[in-house]
């Protein structure tokens, strides 16, 4: 099934998890959303790379990549992270990531789970052989969703949690794009719906109530808000 | 033979000249003329001539740590190939003998600081011996990934199988190039790392440690530092260009085109970059030990699957 643009592919894939490594080094929440968000936009071109080709041949194929590949990018790209920079800014936590394992252990840790997943893929490939169109799809896929659940169990407040959880979403996604070639519209269209609520609610949550232990700091700023409205 | 002649001339004579590009090429960013191309050439050529002055606390260490540095890093220029394919020390496994032969250099010259008895200078040894044990990983993993490639432990081999019929590289190898990069700012001390131009003791690394060097000692610093950055950017340049390494006068125009572009790129960065605080330059050099693990990984999966 040589159906996409294999170099395309794989520079994309490439580009996947060099972004994961970089979200795991920079210590950065923002500069996190926004690694997150390029991860959406490559995320979005991906479908067209691996089976756009075939996808094309289908009829109504170029209104559901299309319909893909934008709806990803829109949420992916601009509305959740736009959401998330929101939350860092008006919830006045620190713009710095809390961690229990420090950065460089965790670039370490990092390191060692593309290993694992590069070495769980060469075990498994041989059986998927025939339905995976591009070779580096499963390790690069299951490094993200590995990697993604890393920074979730690492992070100490609520959005580090939350950035772990999308990019274990990307993770799953891109899996999910080598073992199926292609998921149903709808079914695609409704993830994608799921995780932008999940972190909607998770961001109302992040604002509302404050991430962890930012408590004093953040009861002075309601109280200014009260302030500012009476 | 002519390729040997070649090789020999482009390693000894040509070094110098990209460091004149480099510093020509900061000017020019800061709005400054700068100082002419060739300056590096009359510098080496004043130093050399004047003599040399040894304090009666040092041993033959301090006097052979230059020596020694320059001796290694051309004999490391001797195995990896410039203008042919095949380097003229060319042999089994010489990938491990060229980063070693860094290391020896490396370590002579911080022999040599620490022999001063100085306190500055046993803080910038502390501090290179500190960083070039966490550069040291990165180099092997790109070099591994360079030798799988080739599906040969040498250098020169392993250049030429790397690129991808149609010119364009696999993203493996911009991976790969990419770690090489910071490798190469490290090594040669290059601003994210270290500043070369910097005149505060407290945050040198590589400076610090050849303070106390004059005339001919001081000449075969500055001309072994600018043979390792021609060496490990002739590396840069055989990675990243397809037809590089044809032998002959194509070989040697292609080189120092490649050389010309990694003294500008390093320019770029180090007109463009702070220095990195002190903290944070081994998140910045692991970083080139994971780009270069995460090379080697995809080169290897490619292979099997």
């Amino acid at each position: 099934m040589n159906a996409g643009f294999p170099l395309l592919a794989d520079y994309l894939l490439v580009a996947v998890i060099s972004l994961d490594v970089y979200i795991v080094a920079t210590s950065r929440l923002g500069a996190r959303v926004r690694a997150c968000a390029l991860q959406g936009v490559v995320h979005a071109l991906l479908p067209l790379s691996i089976s756009g080709a075939a996808l094309l041949a289908h009829p109504g194929g170029v209104v559901h990549l299309a319909l893909t590949t934008s709806v990803t990018f829109l949420l992916k790209a601009v509305v959740i992270p736009y959401a998330m920079l929101h939350a860092i800014r008006h919830s006045g936590m620190r713009r710095e990531v809390e961690a229990f394992v420090s950065l460089h252990q965790s670039l370490i840790v990092a390191v060692v789970l593309v290993g694992v997943s590069f070495g769980i893929s060469a075990v498994v490939a041989t059986s998927l052989r025939g339905s995976a169109s591009a070779p580096l799809a499963l390790p690069a896929g299951l490094s993200t969703l590995l990697i993604g659940l890393f920074l979730a169990v690492n992070g100490k407040t609520a959005l580090s949690q939350i950035i772990g959880y999308q990019v274990t979403q990307n993770g799953v996604f891109v899996m999910g794009q080598t073992l199926l070639g292609e998921f149903p519209l709808m079914v695609e269209l409704g993830v994608l719906l799921d995780v932008l609520v999940a972190v909607m609610l998770t961001g109302l949550f992040v604002v509302q109530l404050s991430g962890g232990d930012e408590d004093a700091l953040f009861a002075g700023e309601a109280r200014e808000d009260e302030e500012g409205t009476a | 033979m002519t390729g040997f002649v070649l090789h020999l001339v482009a390693l000894l004579v040509l070094p110098p000249l990209f460091v004149g590009v480099l510093q020509k090429t900061k000017a020019w960013f800061a709005g400054r003329q700068g100082a002419p191309l060739l300056q590096p050439y009359f510098d080496l050529g004043r130093l050399l001539r004047k003599g040399s002055v040894y304090s009666h606390t040092t041993t033959w260490i301090f006097r052979s740590g230059p020596i020694i540095g320059l001796a290694s890093t051309l004999t490391a220029g001797l195995i990896v190939p410039l203008v042919d394919a095949r380097a003229p020390l060319a042999f089994f496994g010489d990938v491990i003998a060229f980063a070693y032969l860094l290391g020896l250099g490396r370590f002579f010259t911080m022999a040599a600081a620490l022999d001063t008895g100085s306190s500055f200078e046993g803080m910038g040894a502390s501090r290179e011996a500190a960083f070039s044990a966490l550069i040291e990983p990165g180099l092997f993993c790109i070099l591994a990934a360079m030798c799988l490639s080739g599906g040969v432990a040498s250098l020169g081999p392993a250049f030429s199988s790397l690129h991808v019929p149609g010119g364009v590289p696999h993203p493996a190898v911009v991976i790969t190039a990419t770690a090489l990069v910071i490798v190469l700012l490290a090594e040669n001390s290059r601003i994210p790392v270290d500043d070369p131009a910097t005149h505060l003791e407290l945050t040198m690394i590589h400076e610090v440690m050849v303070l106390d060097h004059a005339g001919p000692d001081l000449a075969f610093i500055l001309y072994g530092s600018a043979v390792k950055l021609f060496v490990i950017g002739a590396m840069l340049v055989h990675l990243v260009i397809p037809v590089s390494a044809a032998g002959g006068g194509t070989g040697l125009a292609v080189l120092m085109a490649g050389e010309s572009a990694v003294a500008v790129l390093v320019a770029v960065v180090e007109s463009a970059m702070a220095r990195l605080r002190m903290r944070r330059v081994p998140q910045f050099v692991i970083g080139a030990s994971v780009l270069g693990a995460i090379g080697l990984l995809i080169l290897f999966f490619r292979g099997r699957a």
